[in-house]
């Protein structure tokens, strides 16, 4: 699937600052523990600046909190800063005309913290688990 | 300034609700601060978003404070350790007063970030003095190697967990480089950004310093629990709260980690490798004062044996 919004035009209304783009509170909180971006206007500084290295187009979707139906769609993006991955997501809302970052975050790959029922099928069914 | 019934950015409504919290945070290696965190629940999107960025004005105003005292604090502390303001200047190459200025809350970021790599790596001054060396550099950090190639088998894994951690792949010659590491007139000429890498992040001063730390067990009292969480480490000092293993190397700092729910363990430097059985400590305040650090320094996750009051009550 294609992107439904130019990257670039995201990143220049970063640079315009907080008046076009805002940070939902949720992106806001990872964005500080994962990324040391501690203020909307750190996180919209860092991506404008260049700060996202090698973003990624990962998919778009509808945005499911979307309360009119009225087909505004998700872009998602996997990006690096220095070691670290990095994982976004961000709308455009035209009846406000604001951009929308929704998630700003350490990419973690599925692992044992983040699947924690991931063994319990193979538990319950496999060898050595309850019949 | 418009309270309730702001514009949702995020879906043009207007029936959202300020919400106002009170949000603790730590300044990089200094005190915490608390701040007022707004958001706008949306009801109608149910997005949360600080509308009119009042959080992020909020968060600078405490963050400022919080550095400036970090900054007083670093400064005395380097005074008390023998780097006064003027020697620091010199060796950094700064105008007179600089430091002064910066004591007054007349700083930078460059000058907050200078303050945490000297405050961290305290012999980057002796570095500094001079002129950045690339021998003495070199010296320093084959010493330093040379500690680490004595047990091989931390070398080893030293080296597979740095590779790990920068994807680089585990050099070949890996026990080549131990016996020449080993070498009295060793010379391997190190990436000074690489090698110090390797030493920070593989904990290198921590474990060398464990062997020589006191340690005191903790017994949680009789109606109390310890608690712990997902960053389960408690470290304070008399002058900062510093989160880095480097700073064992500064006397009276403390580390405290549960270990069960009746039992933590807190290491000092106050004497050498021992574990102290006549310090079996019962302090309710302590136990306290150690929940409060374990619940705050965690970043999402808090653990605990049962149903568990203090939990309770720090969370509302």
């Amino acid at each position: 699937m294609k992107a439904a919004y130019e990257f670039a035009d995201f990143t220049s209304a970063c640079a315009i600052g907080v008046k076009v783009v805002h940070v939902i509170r949720g992106a806001v909180i990872t964005a500080r523990s994962d990324f040391d971006l501690k203020t909307n206007s750190e996180i919209l500084g860092f991506i404008s600046n260049g700060g996202l290295e090698n973003p990624e187009y990962i998919k778009t979707k509808p945005w499911k909190n979307d309360p009119k139906n009225s087909g505004i769609m998700v872009d998602s993006y996997n990006f690096y800063s220095g070691n670290t991955k990095g994982y976004m997501a961000y709308l455009y809302q035209p009846e406000t005309k604001k951009w929308l970052l929704k998630s700003f975050k350490k990419d973690n790959p599925p692992g044992g913290k983040n699947l924690p029922f991931k063994g319990l099928k193979q538990m319950l069914e496999g060898e050595g688990g309850a019949k | 300034m418009s309270k309730d019934n702001a514009t949702c950015p995020a879906c043009g409504s207007r029936d959202t609700h300020r919400h106002e919290t009170i949000g603790t945070a730590y300044v990089t290696i200094g005190p915490a601060f608390t701040y007022a965190d707004v958001y706008y629940l949306c009801n109608s999107c149910k997005e949360e978003i600080d509308i009119f960025n009042e959080t992020d004005q909020n968060y600078q105003a405490g963050q400022k404070e919080a550095q400036k005292k970090f900054v007083q604090q670093a400064i005395e502390y380097l005074s008390s350790n023998g780097v006064g303001m003027a020697l620091f200047e010199r060796v950094f190459e700064l105008p007179t007063r600089t430091l002064a200025r910066w004591k007054e809350g007349n700083f930078s970021s460059s000058a907050l970030s200078l303050l945490h790599i000297v405050i961290t790596f305290p012999w980057i001054i002796k570095i500094a003095e001079k002129k950045f060396s690339p021998e003495l550099i070199n010296k320093g950090l084959n010493i330093r190697l040379k500690n680490m190639a004595r047990n091989k088998d931390f070398f080893q894994k030293s080296w597979e967990e740095y590779c790990e951690h920068t994807g680089k792949s585990l050099p070949e010659d890996i026990d080549e480089l131990r016996e020449l590491s080993l070498k009295e007139d060793c010379k391997i000429e190190l990436n000074p950004n690489y090698s110090l890498l390797v030493i920070q992040k593989l904990g290198f001063e921590f474990s060398i310093l464990l062997p020589t730390m006191k340690w005191i067990i903790y017994k949680a009292p009789h109606d109390e629990n310890f608690i712990t969480g997902d960053n389960p480490v408690v470290i304070e000092s008399g002058e900062f709260n510093i989160f880095n293993p480097s700073f064992l190397s500064i006397p009276n700092t403390k580390i405290f980690i549960p270990v069960s729910k009746n039992v933590g363990l807190l290491m000092t430097r106050e004497a050498k490798g021992t574990i102290d059985t006549d310090c079996i400590i019962d302090d309710k305040n302590i136990a306290n004062k150690m929940n409060n650090s374990l619940f705050s320094n965690a970043k999402k996750y808090i653990y605990a044996s049962e149903k568990n009051i203090k939990i309770e009550e720090l969370s509302k």
